[in-house]
């Protein structure tokens, strides 16, 4: 991979609005976030940031949790389970994963209000791809 | 244990059937959905026969007596767990106090009519004559032969085995596997006997017009309203033996389609025949709704069934991981 490649894959990022993007291979490791570009291949120089980056998505966005097609709604309704700026409790779904015919709750680990929807409806996710915003209730 | 608060008439336990019971002249029964007592069973760990309760008139409500694992399948009654919305099609674990709540179902996107509630390990009524199911003509089986109501008490086969946090459910089979023509829900139909008796315009009435569910359409029978069926000439049948599906012509001209709880021998002529395979359709159709009937073969009947077998069995596997994985429900 070249700079140029890192280039293209920035670009392609700004232009998705993609905010980070992480490669993991056998002896390196690349992440590229918007704030810029930086390449490793060294991991153990990064784990504290990761550490401190994981905490605050992680009160934030809900990733998924298996691969599957997210869906905001349950196939025989109509309405979203928890549109943006819905308040949920904790435990409560805020969408579902479906793999064949099995339907999983993307569940709200704490007490909020729903931010964006981050994937569209009906879209194949993979695992971990983020799914939900959360703003917590005791952020507010 | 659950204690039954609040149902309309006909709530019954059903199982998948008293199958083979019609040698001794006993009607089949079982849920008239039995795809979505399956799938309930399913999302449950159960075996897939285990007996559920069929629930037809709402608003239903149970109060657990213990902590207990349930599942809710069938139509969508907007279902509540105390004030928790249940989304339908649902395995979920409710402690001891909490109510059940399921209210008239909603028919935007599937029109059903019944809904199913699973224990965990079954509704344990005992067996009789190899089937849990409510025989109501016979009054034996299910809850001592009869409809629940108030205050009746029904055991789980388990307890519950592992405390769900949000559940999980499955998209019902309906939308998975749907069936339509000209635009209304469909069912498959066998000519019968004396299907070649019936004259051309019958015939085409048969495949070609929509057919309403009268009011007079219960677990016994569906009593159709279309274009009157008429024999080419007037034929005389003896009574004998008929299975649920059949379709048959009263002198009226108007077909009644028998369902689970049909007695097991009838002498009015047979046009068609609604094909195992879908008869939970049927049972899911509301009074007042339309359907249509496609005719097919031997062969398609055949897959039909392997095609909702490859379903349930597909449901299995996915829940099975999902349970082990997650130690829920």
């Amino acid at each position: 991979m070249s700079f140029d490649d890192l280039s293209d894959l920035s670009a392609w990022m700004a232009e998705a609005g993609i905010d980070e993007l992480e490669l993991t291979g056998p002896s390196f490791r690349l992440r590229l976030d918007s704030g810029g570009v930086h390449a490793h291949d060294d991991l153990a120089d990064d784990r504290q940031s990761d550490t401190r980056l994981d905490q605050m998505l992680s009160s934030k966005v809900i990733a998924a949790s298996t691969v599957g097609i997210f869906l905001h709604r349950h196939p025989l309704h109509e309405a979203a389970l928890a549109p943006e700026g819905t308040q949920v409790r904790a435990g409560q779904a805020l969408g579902l994963l479906r793999i064949g015919p099995l339907l999983v709750p993307v569940i709200a680990p704490l007490d909020g209000i729903v931010g964006a929807l981050l994937v569209a409806h009906a879209t194949p996710v993979g695992f971990g791809t983020r799914l939900v915003e959360l703003h917590p209730a005791s952020a507010r | 244990m659950i204690e039954i608060i609040a149902t309309g008439a006909l709530a019954t336990v059903q199982d998948h059937g008293r199958g083979g019971a019609l040698k001794w002249g006993v009607g089949a029964s079982g849920a008239l959905d039995n795809l979505a007592l399956a799938a309930g069973n399913i999302l449950l760990g159960n075996d897939e026969h285990a007996a559920g309760v069929e629930i037809q008139i709402f608003p239903f409500q149970v109060r657990f007596l213990e902590d207990c694992a349930f599942a809710i399948t069938g139509a969508d009654c907007g279902a509540s767990l105390d004030d928790l919305p249940l989304p339908p099609w649902w395995v979920q674990t409710a402690s001891v106090g909490q109510i059940l709540s399921l209210g008239i179902p909603r028919q935007r996107i599937w029109r059903a009519s019944r809904a199913y509630l699973c224990l965990a390990g079954g509704v344990d009524v005992p067996l009789v004559l190899g089937s849990r199911s409510t025989q109501l003509r016979g009054t034996f089986g299910g809850l001592e032969g009869r409809p629940l109501r108030s205050g009746d008490r029904l055991r789980a086969g388990a307890r519950a085995n592992g405390a769900g946090r949000g559940g999980f459910g499955l998209s019902p089979p309906a939308l998975d596997l749907p069936l339509t023509e000209g635009g209304l829900p469909a069912v498959r139909v066998l000519p019968a006997a004396e299907y070649a008796q019936y004259t051309e315009a019958a015939h085409q009435a048969l495949w070609n017009e929509p057919w309403r569910v009268t009011p007079q359409s219960d677990r016994y029978g569906y009593r159709l309203d279309g274009a009157p069926l008429h024999l080419i000439a007037p034929i005389e049948t003896r009574s004998h033996g008929i299975v649920p599906g059949v379709i048959q012509v009263p002198p009226n001209g108007q077909p009644i389609v028998q369902m689970r709880d049909a007695q097991p021998s009838g002498g009015y002529p047979k046009i068609g025949v609604v094909i195992e395979a879908d008869l939970w359709r049927l049972g899911q159709a509301p009074i007042g709704s339309r359907i249509r009937f496609r005719q097919t073969s031997w062969d398609e009947a055949i897959a039909a069934g392997e095609l909702n077998a490859r379903w349930l069995a597909e449901a299995r596997r996915l829940a099975d991981l999902y349970r082990g994985r997650t130690g829920s429900s």
